[in-house]
């Protein structure tokens, strides 16, 4: 057995702290070969390493750098190349775990450096040869969320030849950007833009739309994932529906509730079909809204004095009967299984409720969210795209937005939501397009309009005569004639000004919505510190998750506006496409292995197993897709389970050589 | 939080009612602090602050504005003494229980119906307490007069 030794420098990371040249003496009698370098993650340095290997002056390669999780596999390519077992590896973190965390302590870190090292080669002394696991691939993708980021990914994997699973949780995909009238930095229509996706989609044949469900349930790994999905109970027969909304006009308003599409600026009917663009266009039954019109409820027959049958309004109004609500529907819908080889979640966002803001006067009419604005400027919306208030159907002589309410500050979110400056920018733009009377005011603490477009994007709206103040609102006072005055400040001027205006339309924060960080849990991604899910590496990947074989699109991942959205959408598909086109995957091999002579198959791994991964049959069996290498089952009573690459043997070594 | 991370919004002037009508700028006060490092017990106009913490409650950074510069006050007044009139009247308050003594005919008026006087500072026990109070937050600044006017 012929040990190698790298050190790395890590440029001054690890040399500023730790004494490599002790190191290098101090372990030169206990190795074969003891190397340093600057960057042992350059080519020159994995050269240096894979020649060793191949000149046979090494087959065990210890390695002193930073954390695993950075250069591993880098690592590991440079045994394969040459033709060992790229397992026979091991890494001491002198860099995480010793230089950045004990600089001040330069001796003490030298010291502890040592140790891990030791540990290290210890550990790689007891290491053998293991080959990757390989599996099939199920060639066909689950997409979760069908708004622009899901819609995009899924007609992408669609036509690179993939079976896709779109799941949207409401009755149709579009998610928010079909709520919008127009995008910057073009202003071109939200509805062309997104309307033809979703026609796309379903009419894709190799993707199946399932729209009003829910992913319940996610099992397997990366290549394998068994998926449950709710499809939520319509009480519409979508087969016989032709989306005329008949029946939404004839359910009483008893039965009405504030219209989600348009952010509760209108009512919607129980019946309802969720907008004029909607697709499916089917209708939804809202049971819980539902007044039961004759005293009619759901799954029963009523019969009037003559014996002739009662039908409820929404029956009666049906040309095509698809509504029966006499028919035994059941409320849990219908459970759908299918396995998928990946899985992008693209849930998108919501942004934050007005009523949370108490010093922006929420209780008025007046003042407004952007989502509901964008509401008030769409021709699809309850203005038809006229600039009015809806508390007394008025034209405004005056509009104030308010940034970054609940962005960039640490009583809600610390982060900036990004799209905001430039989505105010926009709608003041089409305020004085449409009406060059009414004043307009952005309140703001800084522009934000980086990038291509976008600065020419707010010099235009400078000019069209867009009073931009730079200061954040304290606050807004409810006048007794019904206007609003705000509290600004104009820091160019050094001095508080404030501003009498009949609408405020509050830029509010873009946040995860808790379903999604249910999702999250559901299935194993992380969310971070921000709060939204947590990509693998913010710059190398950028759209896989924590998890393998689950990617991320769109705002789930943190703010950002549409051309960004779809580039990470692209970028999803195409890593999933670049995985799943191979006939089978590799996979780390560091799994439960079970010594079927010492096994007496009294099923304690079986009960303990977490991942229902281990089985016994006269003797426990592994199941290697599933088995995640948790180590628990390895507590066997007969030592009969051992962990590959991380057997008792090496472990114990390890810890020898920590406290020895 | 320091002050070193306003990031300048405006959110605390906006927000402040003395600073609508006084010479108070919170806003300026801090970023005098972060350019030229002027301290904020330097500043007079701290003593317009009606320490409503409107300010404080709606800073998008966290920075606690009112309690610095109630703490500013605190070290002016430990270093020079409170602010003319309001020793005067401190000391006022501590010798005679009232900022408002009650009136000289008001007094008669009740004896000579037979109402109860209930005024602090015919009162040696409301007077103690009183004199405690002011002490305990204003001792070092003012005086206890030995000779209480009545």
């Amino acid at each position: 057995m012929k040990i190698g030794l790298y050190i790395c420098h890590c440029g001054r990371n690890i040399a500023d702290v730790v004494d490599i040249k002790n190191l290098i003496g101090y372990f030169k009698d206990k190795v074969n070969v003891v190397r340093d370098h600057l960057f042992m993650c350059s080519e020159p340095a994995w050269e240096m390493i894979r020649s060793d290997v191949t000149n046979k002056l090494v087959d065990r390669v210890v390695i002193a750098a930073c954390s695993p999780y950075n250069h591993e596999k880098f690592f590991r390519s440079a045994l394969e190349t040459a033709g060992l077992s790229k397992y026979l590896l091991e890494i001491a973190n002198i860099r995480e775990q010793c230089s950045w965390v004990h600089g001040k302590n330069k001796r003490e870190a030298t010291e502890k450096a040592k140790r891990l090292i030791e540990a290290a080669i210890s550990k790689v002394k007891t290491l053998k040869p293991l080959d990757d696991l390989r599996f099939e691939v199920e060639r066909s993708v689950l997409v979760i969320g069908g708004g622009i980021a899901g819609m995009t990914a899924s007609l992408d994997l669609a036509k690179m030849g993939f079976k896709v699973y779109l799941v949207e949780k409401e009755p149709s995909v579009g998610g928010k950007l079909i709520k919008f009238d127009k995008i910057f930095p073009l202003n071109d229509c939200a509805s062309c833009v997104v309307s033809s996706l979703m026609a796309e989609v379903a009419n894709n044949p190799m993707i199946e739309l399932i729209t009003y469900a829910e992913v319940e349930e996610v099992d397997g790994s990366f290549g394998n994932f068994n998926v449950k999905v709710r499809k939520k109970q319509t009480y519409v027969d979508w087969e016989k529906c032709i989306g005329c909304g008949a029946c939404t006009t004839v359910c009483p308003p008893k039965a009405w509730k504030p219209n989600e599409f348009d952010e509760g600026l209108s009512k919607r009917a129980a019946m309802y079909i969720v907008s004029p663009q909607a697709v499916p266009k089917k209708a939804v039954h809202d049971p819980e809204l539902c007044v039961n019109c004759g005293k009619k409820k759901l799954g029963t027959r009523r019969f009037l004095r003559g014996g002739k049958e009662y039908l409820t309004p929404c029956e009666k109004a049906c040309p095509t009967k698809a509504i029966d609500r006499s028919k035994s529907w059941n409320p849990e819908g219908e459970l759908l299984n299918f396995n998928v080889g990946a899985i992008i979640v693209a849930t998108g966002y919501k942004v934050m409720e007005k009523e949370t803001f108490k010093e922006y006067a929420p209780h008025s009419p007046n003042v407004i969210t952007a989502l509901q604005f964008e509401r008030i400027l769409s021709p699809t919306g309850p203005t038809g795209g006229k600039v009015l208030r809806l508390s007394d159907g008025k034209k405004p002589k005056a509009i104030s937005f308010i940034s970054c309410v609940g962005s960039r500050d640490v009583r809600y979110h610390t982060y900036c939501s990004k799209v905001c400056c430039l989505y105010m920018l926009k709608q003041a733009r089409l305020v004085k397009e449409r009406e060059p009377e009414i004043d307009v005011y952005i309140h703001v603490i800084d522009v934000r309009a980086p990038g291509k477009d976008l600065e020419e994007y707010y010099i235009e709206a400078r000019r069209m005569g867009i009073g931009v103040i730079r200061g954040k609102v304290g606050g807004i006072e409810e006048l007794p004639n019904g206007r609003l005055r705000i509290l600004g400040f104009d820091a160019d001027l050094g001095m508080p000004v404030e501003v009498e205006v009949d609408l405020v339309v509050l830029a509010t924060a873009i946040e995860l919505p808790e379903d999604s960080k249910e999702l999250a849990r559901k299935i194993g991604v992380a969310v971070d510190p921000s709060g939204f899910l947590k990509e693998d590496h913010p710059k190398l990947r950028p759209v896989e998750s924590t998890l393998s074989g689950i990617f991320l699109a769109g705002c789930c991942q943190g703010p950002k506006d549409v051309s960004e959205t779809v580039a990470q959408a692209k970028a999803a598909a195409a890593s999933v496409a670049s995985l799943l086109s191979k006939e089978e995957i590799k996979v780390e091999p560091f799994i439960a292995k079970v010594n079927e002579e010492a096994c007496s198959g009294c099923g304690i791994c079986e009960n303990v197993c977490p991942f229902n991964a281990i089985k016994v049959n006269e003797v426990a069996v592994v199941d290697e897709r599933s088995c995640k290498g948790c180590g628990i089952c390895a507590s066997c009573p007969a030592k009969a389970i051992d962990i590959q690459g991380y057997s008792a043997e090496s472990i114990i070594a390890e810890i020898d050589a920590l406290v020895g | 939080m320091s002050l070193n991370s306003c990031i300048q919004c405006g959110t605390c002037i906006a927000s402040c009612p003395s600073g609508r009508i006084t010479a108070l700028n919170t806003r300026r006060i801090i970023a005098e602090f972060i350019s030229s490092g002027k301290k904020v017990e330097e500043r007079d106009e701290i003593w317009f602050c009606v320490t409503c913490y409107a300010c404080q409650e709606r800073c998008p950074r966290g920075i606690e504005i009112t309690d610095t510069l109630i703490e500013a006050r605190r070290t002016l007044v430990r270093n020079k003494g409170l602010p003319g009139r309001l020793g005067y009247a401190f000391t006022f308050l501590m010798n005679h229980a009232a900022l408002v003594p009650a009136r000289e005919e008001h007094v008669e008026l009740r004896r000579k119906l037979g109402l109860p006087i209930y005024h602090a500072q015919f009162d040696e026990k409301a007077k103690e307490e009183v004199r405690r109070i002011v002490e305990k937050h204003a001792g070092s600044v003012v005086r206890w007069s030995s000779s209480p006017a009545a």
